[in-house]
């Protein structure tokens, strides 16, 4: 089959490779017809995540058709139309049992560099690195797919897969960072970045009842999305400082709750972010917390401030000493996708959301080296790039 | 601080970096008689240890391990034999390597309150001649051998709780040589 294959920083490659197999009695094939790049698969592009291996095969946003089953398997059969999740989740842990999915403690076969950097490694990842399990992702053909009654969802045959692909990351990500702001009645809820997963942390941020939400982002077309489809007030950081802009849009008061959906590789316009940009530059620094230091800022005292957005390491120029002046909360951490995806399911399904208004790029397979730098540069006005398969 | 005078000292474990002093847990979201009956039949250990060929219960507390040595590339036998066994409570061992004793250690299981599993907790004593400890255990678990203590108490977990060990050997992977690594060409 063909796959997209890590070649090292900014190379990938597709590449003709064996197609994968059932080796546990839980698993599933599944034949990918949809698969997308993921804004945190430019991170692996860009070389900042660790122990990358060459031939890696990426990608873990994916659904298709199920193939083959494990003897294992009772849920799923040969022809269910799926979206799979993002995480891998045995479904019979501590962690799965309190719904935690993407803390799974069965499904990453290779925890040691997590346990030793972290403390606890988290659950296995498609596509994301051997710090995450080393499990092959699916911007490939065919996907091998572990506990697979657990993870994946059955949707309705013959529905567009451009509704429901999202439902495997970035829809349940913008979604669980609003739920983790507790909204309430009235509040106003502020978004650092307008790529995919923070335009649906706006929608989601509406949709659990927020009055306002304020967009920030230099990209104007992606300010215009977040403004026309997402109905958010916007703010150009090139143009605005942004704690200060929001300090005057509430009020005074500061937004009840702050979305960081940039992560690690923010592009801040202060000293600070030019002085970690050089560090990073040379490998003295894993992240680049620009978005993450003006969210703690600006965030009214007591409020939340929640990071759906990737960091990887250990912070430099990290404002713990005004979060815990305010009193904030922070919430964060990977989506536990499968908690969320019947939900938002329905919500498709009852006609409330329509996630496809995301998609600028639909390719084959053959086109992903090229679609990754278009995406990474924001050229040809770039947010989404899905792949077509079968 | 003496942790000899410290009401938690014996669940606290030392901190050091000898292969020879060993302390490991594990929780497991299982009943305690699952996990207890689980450990106390070493032949469902050939499916956790990588170099473990067989494992032959010779009675209900003898039992022999056949491994890989893997410095001299032949294969190594050492018995393990039960010394108490305190259903749902206690299990202590011996390791013998032709007819020393080489090691001894017990393992504890305890429920652990509202909903949170079966703790088991082994400890494995010292008192031995250090080189042969480390021998046995070498052979018993491979040549990192706290590490991979820790990996057979969570390959245990993953067995009891799901059926199954995570892995992704034999998954495809590209090579860019046209050579398919791993899985088969079948689509």
């Amino acid at each position: 089959m063909k796959a997209v294959c890590w070649e090292g920083k900014k190379k990938v490659e597709v590449q003709n490779v064996a197609d994968p197999q059932i080796i546990n009695q839980s698993d599933v094939i599944i034949k990918i017809t949809s698969t997308a790049i993921c804004g945190s698969d430019l991170h692996l592009y860009d070389g900042v995540i660790p122990t990358m291996e060459k031939g890696d095969i990426l990608g873990h946003e994916f659904m298709g058709e199920v193939v083959e089953t494990g003897k294992g398997i009772s849920k799923l059969k040969v022809g269910d139309k799926v979206v799979v999740p993002f995480n891998i989740s045995c479904g019979h842990c501590f962690h799965c049992g309190l719904q935690e999915y993407s803390l799974c403690d069965n499904s990453n076969p290779k925890p040691d560099t997590a346990d030793l950097v972290y403390g606890h490694g988290g659950g296995g990842l498609f596509g994301y690195s051997h710090m995450y399990g080393g499990y092959a992702g699916g911007q490939a053909e065919y996907a091998r797919v572990p506990y697979g009654d657990v993870g994946p969802l059955v949707v309705p045959p013959g529905m567009d897969d451009d509704k429901l692909l999202f439902l495997s990351d970035i829809f349940p990500t913008g979604y669980m960072a609003a739920v983790n702001c507790n909204i309430k009645r009235g509040d106003t809820v502020a978004v650092w970045g307008c790529g995919p997963v923070g335009l649906f942390s706006i929608q989601s941020a509406y949709l659990l009842g927020a009055e306002r939400v304020i967009a920030i982002d230099n990209v104007p077309e992606r300010l215009q999305m977040a403004k026309d489809i997402c109905k958010a007030e916007v703010i150009n950081s090139d143009n605005y400082d942004v704690a200060e802009a929001l300090r005057l849009m509430t009020g005074g008061r500061g937004p009840d709750s702050c979305i960081d959906s940039v992560g690690l590789e923010a592009h801040g316009t202060d000293m600070y972010s030019k002085y970690e940009e050089a560090k990073m530059a040379v490998k003295l620094a894993t992240d680049r917390p620009a978005a993450l230091r003006q969210a703690i800022y600006a965030c009214r005292k007591g409020g939340t401030v929640s990071i759906p957005g990737v960091y990887g390491g250990f912070l430099d120029k990290f404002p713990l000493g005004a979060a815990f002046a305010k009193g904030l909360t922070l919430k964060m951490g990977q989506t536990h996708v499968r908690k969320y995806m019947q939900t938002l399911l329905d919500m498709i399904l009852e006609g409330k959301v329509d996630p496809s208004f995301l998609i600028t790029h639909r390719i084959g397979i053959d086109q992903a080296p090229e679609a990754y730098e278009t995406f990474l540069k924001k050229k040809d006005n770039c947010v989404k790039v899905v792949i077509k398969n079968h | 601080m003496d942790l000899k005078t410290n009401v938690d000292a014996e669940i606290v474990p030392r901190r050091v970096n000898s292969d020879v002093d060993i302390h490991e847990c594990v929780t497991i979201m299982a009943e305690i008689h699952t996990v207890y009956d689980y450990f106390s039949h070493p032949h469902n250990f050939t499916e956790l240890v990588e170099q473990l060929r067989s494992v032959r219960e010779i009675s209900d507390d003898e039992s022999i391990w056949v491994g890989k040595d893997e410095k001299r590339h032949e294969s190594a036998q050492w018995e393990v034999d039960f010394l108490d066994k305190v259903p749902e409570t206690t299990l202590t061992f011996q390791v013998l390597y032709g007819k020393e004793m080489v090691l001894e250690g017990r393992m504890d299981f305890e429920v652990r309150p509202y909903n949170r599993g079966t703790l088991v907790h082994v400890k494995i004593d010292h008192d031995l001649q250090a080189s042969k400890y480390i021998e046995a255990m070498k052979l018993a678990l491979g040549e990192r051998t706290p590490k991979n203590l820790k990996h057979f108490l969570n390959a245990a977990r993953q067995i009891i709780e799901t059926g199954e060990i995570s892995t992704t050997k034999g998954q495809p992977k590209g090579d860019n040589n046209g050579q398919l690594t791993g899985g088969k060409d079948v689509h």
